[in-house]
């Protein structure tokens, strides 16, 4: 123990002798989920457990056939059929998966708990490649033939060459970088633990500018102009002129937003604590639609014609496709 | 109640005073870790489920009557038990926590339970205000685990944080008075242990809490002035 510890030593005797304590996990009441919802859990080993099984899933990415989902306690990733709902398969990756992305060919995994990506093939879910990243990556963001990685433990992105898996750099960003997206020739990253947004010229990683948001940043989309943050302490969206950093409004959301992706025409957001997708339009975040989800919705995935969200209080997902 | 009639429920329900070791070896220190209060507690930097950063000594413990233990959002041992009891302390205590009594619980698996997901949990399980749940750098969690003695003595458990020790500590920071029991002790007992720690009105007027120059007295009824 190191000096310093021993000027608060408290009477250790007292609390070592403690005894671990069997008991109910505490669970509460859940409306009915208008989406349908897919266990990414056996049902053998569902009925078995006595509580929820938590693969506590947080990111998905579509690789245009299935849906692809980090089940980050369980270590593995589940393939979901997109349009019938079956699991294809589920393959083992490292410790702690927390982001997916498609490059086009394959699917990458942030192992936040292993500092690696790995490149997967998307037929069989084979490593072809692992690259090590520092400092918990924990976000991922593909375009352009690039993948970008958000460290949140030394408040970093790292780019990488997604095609020869090359680190071509790595570069600061504010604290706890955890939700990424791409607008046109930027690199938009929320910064959770400074309440502010770092816009960086994708080519170079340049800080082109941040922007200050709302509490606790999580989720970045991009809606061709305009970027969107979720805020997940002030329950709101953000909504910023992805041109110039202007602030242009800021909406109420429900509880808790995480995950915020752009259909085409609305944005979408993952209440995590209300269990609800809502459906904004953008020009004035008039909300349109609140569907209801699984536990805690956390990551969200538009497919182009459904909406899906990882359920992260349990072991799901929760779906519009049928 | 007197000393020894309270001495002898603690006893009784399991619960033990529990005695602050200072060590005299100098002052308090200033590092980057925060610095020390006077009573040797370290000002560590914790975040809580409400997205702000604390300081463990200035924002948690200073002048105020706390509860206090370790647990992880996904633990399936003591963990449940611990928090449901404290959810019977918190309707037993009813508005005075948040007011009179604090409660902190701090993950032991901080990279498992970043605020968001302790945010989850705070909601699911139903935690009022005036209940903190807290994460922070690994380093810091493990120092204060380690200081505040939730060690068991037998060092492979103690690694296994799955088998990690399931007390509770209360007290009151001003008058350095502190209490441990088991987390599934009888929520009623709890309850009027920790309110024994709380100071009666004249003492908070000014009268033993030497730490907080703002603290407002709270009058009789629980108004203030």
């Amino acid at each position: 123990m190191k000096p310093d510890s021993r000027r608060y030593l408290w009477a250790a005797a007292a609390l070592a002798a403690a005894a671990p304590f069997a008991g109910a996990q505490t669970t509460s009441s859940q409306q009915p989920p208008t989406l349908t919802q897919i266990s990414l859990v056996p049902p053998s080993v569902a009925a078995a457990a006595d509580f929820e099984p938590g693969g506590m899933p947080e990111a998905l990415a579509y690789d245009g056939t299935h849906v692809w989902v980090a089940r980050q306690f369980a270590n593995s990733v589940a393939k979901i059929h997109a349009t019938n709902g079956s699991i294809s398969g589920t393959f083992p990756v490292g410790n702690r998966p927390l982001a997916l992305a498609y490059d086009g060919s394959h699917v990458w995994v942030a192992n936040f708990g292993d500092d690696n990506v790995q490149r997967l093939q998307t037929s069989d879910g084979a490593v072809v490649s692992t690259v090590p990243v520092a400092g918990g990556p924990g976000s991922l963001a593909f375009g352009g033939g690039i993948l970008w990685v958000a460290s949140r433990g030394n408040n970093s992105v790292t780019k990488i060459q997604a095609s020869t898996s090359a680190v071509l750099g790595t570069f600061p960003v504010g604290r706890r970088p955890i939700g990424m997206a791409i607008a046109g020739n930027d690199l938009w990253v929320a910064n959770n633990n400074d309440d502010t947004v770092t816009r960086l010229r994708a080519s170079d990683g340049v800080t082109l500018g941040t922007v200050g948001v709302g509490k606790g940043p999580i989720g970045v989309a991009y809606d061709g102009t305009r970027v969107w943050v979720s805020n997940f302490f002030s329950n709101t969206v953000t909504k910023i002129q992805a041109s110039t950093g202007a602030t242009l409004a800021t909406y109420s959301v429900g509880d808790s937003p995480v995950g915020v992706v752009y259909d085409g025409q609305r944005i979408r957001v993952a209440n995590s604590g209300s269990q609800t997708v809502m459906r904004l339009r953008v020009n004035d975040g008039v909300v349109l639609s609140t569907v209801q989800t699984g536990k805690g919705p956390f990551g969200l995935l538009w497919t182009g014609s459904a909406i899906w969200a990882a359920n992260t209080g349990g072991d799901s997902v929760s779906t519009s496709a049928f | 109640m007197n000393f020894l009639a309270r001495f002898g429920a603690y006893a009784l329900s399991g619960c033990l005073p529990v005695a602050l070791v200072l060590s005299t070896d100098g002052p308090p220190r200033t590092g980057p870790g925060g610095h020390f209060s006077p009573a040797g507690f370290p000002n560590l930097l914790l975040r809580s489920h409400e997205g702000k950063e604390v300081r463990f000594y200035d924002d948690l413990l200073k002048g105020k009557v706390v509860v206090l233990h370790f647990f992880y959002t996904r633990c399936d041992g003591v963990c449940p038990q611990t928090v449901e009891n404290l959810l019977e302390v918190q309707r037993i205590l009813g508005e005075r926590v948040g007011r009179d009594v604090f409660l902190h619980s701090i993950s032991l698996k901080p990279d498992e339970d970043p605020p968001e997901r302790l945010a989850a949990y705070a909601k699911e399980v139903g935690a009022g205000p005036g209940w903190l749940f807290l994460t922070g750098e690994v380093d810091v969690v493990e120092r204060l685990r380690r200081g505040l003695g939730f060690v068991d003595p037998d060092p492979e458990v103690d690694k296994d944080k799955s088998q990690h020790v399931g007390m509770v500590l209360f007290g009151n920071e001003a008058r350095q008075s502190w209490v441990a029991c088991p987390g599934g002790s009888s929520p009623a007992l709890m309850a009027e242990q920790i309110l024994w720690m709380v100071p009666e009105p004249e003492e908070r007027a000014g009268g033993g809490g030497p730490t907080d120059p703002d603290r407002t007295p709270i009058l009789p009824g629980g108004k203030t002035k």
